[in-house]
């Protein structure tokens, strides 16, 4: 029973590192409809930017998250203004392989200029532990689920009880009546990809305790992050939360109770059947994945 | 119309594009006097650090021979070979463009198979001085050299230490001590574990599991320590990268693992990283490794001035330390340009053979302690392995005796909570 | 017409002479073989994703089973590579079919993540399935030359070979431009309800284009293991192969016979240049300007170097050109 629980608890923080990743993915794609196959890299800047903030300034990452994460909203500005803001209402070809050419293009800048060197930060807080009896918790895993947590009701409260807030939403749910209804639809694709990337500053920062940054750490995520948020529904924030917090668990799981390098083929298998059978994901609207325009 | 330009601009980009090639990179005469090498490393891609570090090596074995008085100079043309596509290509233009008999690479072990097979059809020495894959001198090769261990000699020496120092310490006998395996699935983890498995099995030691995961994959290795729990081995030998290794350790701490003894394989364990990260959490922690910095003692002269000579060289050519494998691609270079090259004069294939294969230089003639005897299928026999501990934040050579800079301390391990 | 086929004649007669031109040159026959082994395999791509406008990137899973079981086969039983390519590519072409009957739902980036799933599914069996795939070390393919064994001294018969499979495929596509298929390809990729509403089955029209485009990739596979002479699943099953593979097709100009091909040498070029020109200096550099190369294309060219350039030219001599369309889809 103890083993079944810090099974449950690990699977359940874990989660909360794939939340994290993940929400600003699905608000992306709910609001542009656009999966941002580069979502990965920009983690791995911020992470880069938590790095060195710590390493050359002596910046804690829990103050530095607030400087990664308008950072990295300036950053989606101006990439929004460069290339996002080009492939709205293009055909898929564009908007998928724009995406990837970013991708391959930030991953090896970060080669040239960092090195591929692995890179993690020495701290106490890296290794230390909340025992509850028997369950013992790392702590930046439970900050970081924490934090995941309140930034996903702050994101709520915001699109359900701003002007702002609610203007995203009608433009995510129907562009045409929003454009007429006053809404500026580039205006609100910009802010929605910044906050998008903004929320990856965080999760940078929330993770340099915790892993080690390289230019690939992105892979890592990114895939993950596809199959939180499609099998949550692309584009629902709480689906994204479930969705996380699910593939933390079957990870941890199956990881015990099959083996360690078969839980992919687990959580790759669930993610092939949610896109074949229920291509909405759990939450999120029908329609969504047939239109996808 | 539309249709008459398409095949036409393709033979066209093609035919001038390769001219083009042809035009920039023709084979440069290069003077009778100097020995031309090729050198070949992913100096790009995600296998980039190590094999820039391996560069490094050998360009400073270059400079300490080119700088010594009446010696053939060496001549290095490089190339970037980041996968197997490349790897074949470049070395192609090596032995085509470049005109050169002798090639230094490659260190990742798909490369170096797809590689080799290009040099041993053109019969191009292949000097190999970092990977580790067995499969590369067993395939019945002619020109392939390999100076450093393969990854079958990290299991024998890691269970000769368990059998001989460990148990002992632990008041166990060899069959009475429980070891359990964990390691990456790729192909490192896996050939190291293989050996590992075949030594233990002769030395009359159990293994109690295996555990593997994919390095790149893993988040979280809870699962695996509460597996770990379950089994309750004695000794825990690990076969890690560099950010898992640093996961699991954190992790193991955090959900308290405790065993008498862990010993890693390299990679992980040898990393500069480790004991950045863990400071004091590291101490204890076993590492069987190529050696990094061994007893001097145990060096002949003329290694102990090399070795200095090189650290010298390497901090003020590149201004930061040599890690463990640009040193291995340093000694083993050296091996090349002095004891084989500068005897034969010429890097004429066959020559460059026979004199490797005549090479007999005792234990510690190199600066990494080991001796040079090359059997017929090109694998260097004397390349000894080290066992080194993480002991007050530096990894010091513990065993063989003669090597050894420091005694063994904290075995058995205390548990975490009566860590000082 | 008759202009046109004196032309591709004529090209290919240089094609066949290159090798004889350039002698004992590997280094450039090297360079030729993979340009036109990736011309191959961005060809046969294309037919699925320009074609058809299914944009996989997971296609390197086609690529990888073609690779594996011809060499699986010659390696433990013996078995020609000529029989292993051929069924390499039927069961790429089965695994193919199902592929392309259980994502017809799914529709632009839906699709493109499944295929990258099944790709990692592909890798992870690899990886682990180690009787049969020897694990993550890879197999290493004997060299043992002799033309029943797809293995040869000379480095231009490897290079005829390799333009032969590139003849398949873009003679294939070249049909496709005329043929009613083809029509029925593109017309479902452009609207499918109003293809279904002509009477065309658009799910058969799909699924012929994946099997046809799994087929040949699984052969390129082949092709590639008896070259190159190691294969292992880290590289085979990879998305950065599968990326390089549609990024040939789309640089060059996808739903054109002859785009995939310019794309790719245009990047092997790109690669061997760069590489050559940097040599032991500090990685990555190439890479970064592939990228930013495929941003600019994709978004200022998007129909591809080929259709554009065909354009301009086109503009420059004040005649008129057929365009096919604005923008693929």
């Amino acid at each position: 029973m103890d083993i079944f629980l810090q099974l449950l608890a690990s699977g359940l923080l874990l989660g909360g590192i794939y939340v994290l990743v993940s929400v600003g993915l699905t608000l992306v794609f709910g609001v542009m409809k656009i999966v941002n196959f580069a979502h990965g890299d920009f983690l791995m800047l911020g992470m880069f930017g938590a790095f060195f903030l710590f390493q050359l300034l002596g910046v804690h990452p829990y103050v530095s998250m607030f400087i990664m994460a308008l950072l990295l909203f300036a950053l989606g500005i101006v990439f929004y203004k460069l290339i996002v803001g080009r492939t709205i209402g293009r055909p898929h070809v564009v908007q998928i392989f724009a995406f990837i050419g970013l991708s391959v293009a930030l991953q090896n800048l970060a080669l040239v200029l960092f090195s591929a060197d692995f890179r993690g930060i020495n701290m106490p807080l890296s290794s230390a532990v909340i025992s509850l009896g028997p369950i013992h918790i790392g702590v930046p895993l439970l900050v970081a689920f924490l934090i995941a947590a309140v930034i996903t009701v702050l994101l709520f409260l915001f699109l359900h009880y701003t002007y702002v807030g609610k203007a995203i939403r009608a433009a995510s749910q129907d562009r045409f009546s929003a454009t007429l209804m006053g809404v500026s639809n580039s205006k609100i694709y910009m802010l929605t990809f910044a906050i998008g990337i903004g929320l990856l500053g965080v999760a940078g920062s929330l993770l340099i305790p915790i892993y080690s940054v390289y230019p690939t750490v992105g892979e890592q995520f990114a895939l993950i992050a596809f199959v939180v948020v499609v099998l949550g529904g692309l584009g629902s924030l709480p689906g994204a939360v479930i969705g996380g917090l699910l593939i933390g668990v079957i990870e941890t799981l199956s990881s015990y109770f099959i083996a360690p390098s078969m839980k992919q083929l687990v959580y790759f298998t669930v993610f092939i059947l949610i896109l074949i059978l229920r291509p909405n994901g759990l939450l999120g609207r029908p329609g969504d994945a047939e239109e996808a325009v | 119309m539309k249709k008459r330009n398409r095949w036409m601009m393709g033979v066209l980009s093609t035919t001038l594009a390769t001219s083009l090639l042809a035009g920039c990179s023709t084979g440069t005469s290069s003077s009778t006097e100097s020995l031309k090498v090729g050198v070949a490393f992913p100096v790009s891609g995600s296998l980039a650090k190590i094999g820039q570090a391996c560069t490094n090596g050998v360009e400073i074995a270059k400079d300490v021979i080119n700088d010594q008085p009446n010696t053939k100079k060496i001549e290095l043309v490089k190339a970037d070979v980041p996968d197997a596509t490349a790897a074949v290509n470049e070395v192609n233009r090596l032995i085509s463009q470049e005109k050169v008999k002798t090639i230094v690479g490659f260190y990742a072990s798909p490369l170096a198979m797809a590689a080799s097979e290009v040099t041993e059809r053109n019969k191009v020495v292949y000097w190999e001085v970092a990977a580790t894959d067995p499969r590369i001198t067993t395939r019945g090769y002619k020109y392939v050299f390999r100076p450093n261990p393969s990854a079958a000699s990290y299991g024998p020496t890691t269970i000769e230490y368990l059998a001989k120092e460990v148990a002992p310490k632990l008041g166990l006998q060899p069959s009475q001590m429980k070891v359990a395996i964990v390691h990456e699935d790729g192909d490192f983890g896996t050939g190291v574990t293989k050996a590992t498995k075949e030594a233990a099995e002769k030395a009359g030691i159990p293994i109690v599991g295996e555990i593997k995961y994919n390095a790149k994959q893993t988040n979280d290795m809870t699962s695996i320590i509460l597996k770990l729990k379950e089994l309750n081995p004695d000794v825990l030998d690990v076969v890690q990268y560099d950010t898992d290794a640093q996961l699991f350790w954190k992790q193991a701490k955090q959900l308290g693992l405790n065993v008498k003894a862990v010993i890693g394989n390299g990679a992980g364990q040898s990393s500069d990283n480790f004991g950045h990260t863990f400071g004091k959490d590291a101490d204890g922690v076993l590492d069987t490794s190529s050696a990094m910095l061994i007893n001097k003692q145990a060096l002949t002269p003329e290694a102990q001035k090399l070795e200095t000579e090189f650290f010298k060289r390497y901090k003020e050519k590149f201004g930061k330390e040599p890690d463990l494998i640009g040193k291995l691609a340093f000694s083993s270079a050296y091996v090349l340009f002095n004891d084989v090259l500068q005897k034969t004069g010429t890097t004429d294939p066959e020559k460059v053979r026979k004199q490797a294969l005549s090479l007999d230089l005792p234990v510690g003639a190199t600066p990494v302690g080991w001796g040079i005897k090359f059997g017929e299928d090109g694998q260097n026999t004397r390349a000894q392995m080290a066992v080194m501990q993480w002991q007050n934040g530096k990894l010091n050579v513990i065993y063989p005796e003669n090597f050894a800079v420091a005694k063994p301390i904290m075995i058995p391990l205390p548990a975490w909570g009566e860590r000082k | 017409m008759k202009r046109t086929t004196v032309y591709q004649l004529l090209g290919l007669l240089v094609a066949l002479a290159l090798p004889l031109v350039l002698g004992e040159q590997d280094f450039l026959l090297d360079t030729l073989i993979m340009m036109v082994l990736w011309a191959f395999i961005a060809c046969s791509w294309n037919i699925v994703g320009g074609y058809g406008g299914m944009l996989s990137l997971g296609h390197a899973a086609f690529f990888g089973i073609g690779a594996y079981t011809s060499t699986i086969l010659f390696v433990h039983y013996g078995i020609s590579p000529w029989v292993g390519m051929l069924l390499g590519a039927v069961l790429a072409g089965l695994f193919g079919l199902f592929i392309g009957a259980v994502t017809l739902r799914l529709h632009g980036p839906f699709f493109t993540l499944c295929t990258i799933a099944v790709m990692e599914v592909l890798m992870i069996i690899a990886i682990n399935w180690k009787s049969l795939t020897q694990g993550s070390s890879g197999i290493p393919v004997p060299y043992r030359p002799g033309v029943l064994n797809m293995m040869f001294d000379s480095k231009a018969a490897y290079f005829y070979l390799a333009l032969a499979l590139l003849a398949l495929s873009y003679g294939f596509t070249r049909w496709m431009n005329r043929s009613h298929f083809g029509y029925y390809l593109i017309g479902v990729r452009e609207n499918e309800q109003a293809a279904q509403a002509l009477g065309i089955s658009s799910i058969r029209v799909r699924l012929i284009a994946m099997v046809i485009s799994s087929a040949l990739t699984a052969m390129g596979g082949t092709f590639y293991a008896q070259y190159i002479g190691i294969i292992e699943p880290m590289h085979e099953f990879s998305f950065a192969l599968s990326a390089q593979i549609a990024l040939m097709a789309i640089i060059g100009g996808i739903g054109t016979a002859g785009g995939p091909i310019f794309g790719a040498v245009l990047i092997t070029l790109l690669g061997t240049v760069l590489r050559s020109l940097l040599g032991g200096a500090q990685g990555g550099l190439q890479a970064v300007v592939y990228g930013v190369l495929l941003v600019l294309v994709v978004l200022f060219i998007p129909q591809g170097v080929v259709p554009w350039f065909r354009q301009l030219l086109a503009k420059r001599k004040g005649g008129t050109v057929r365009v096919d369309r604005a923008e693929p889809v």
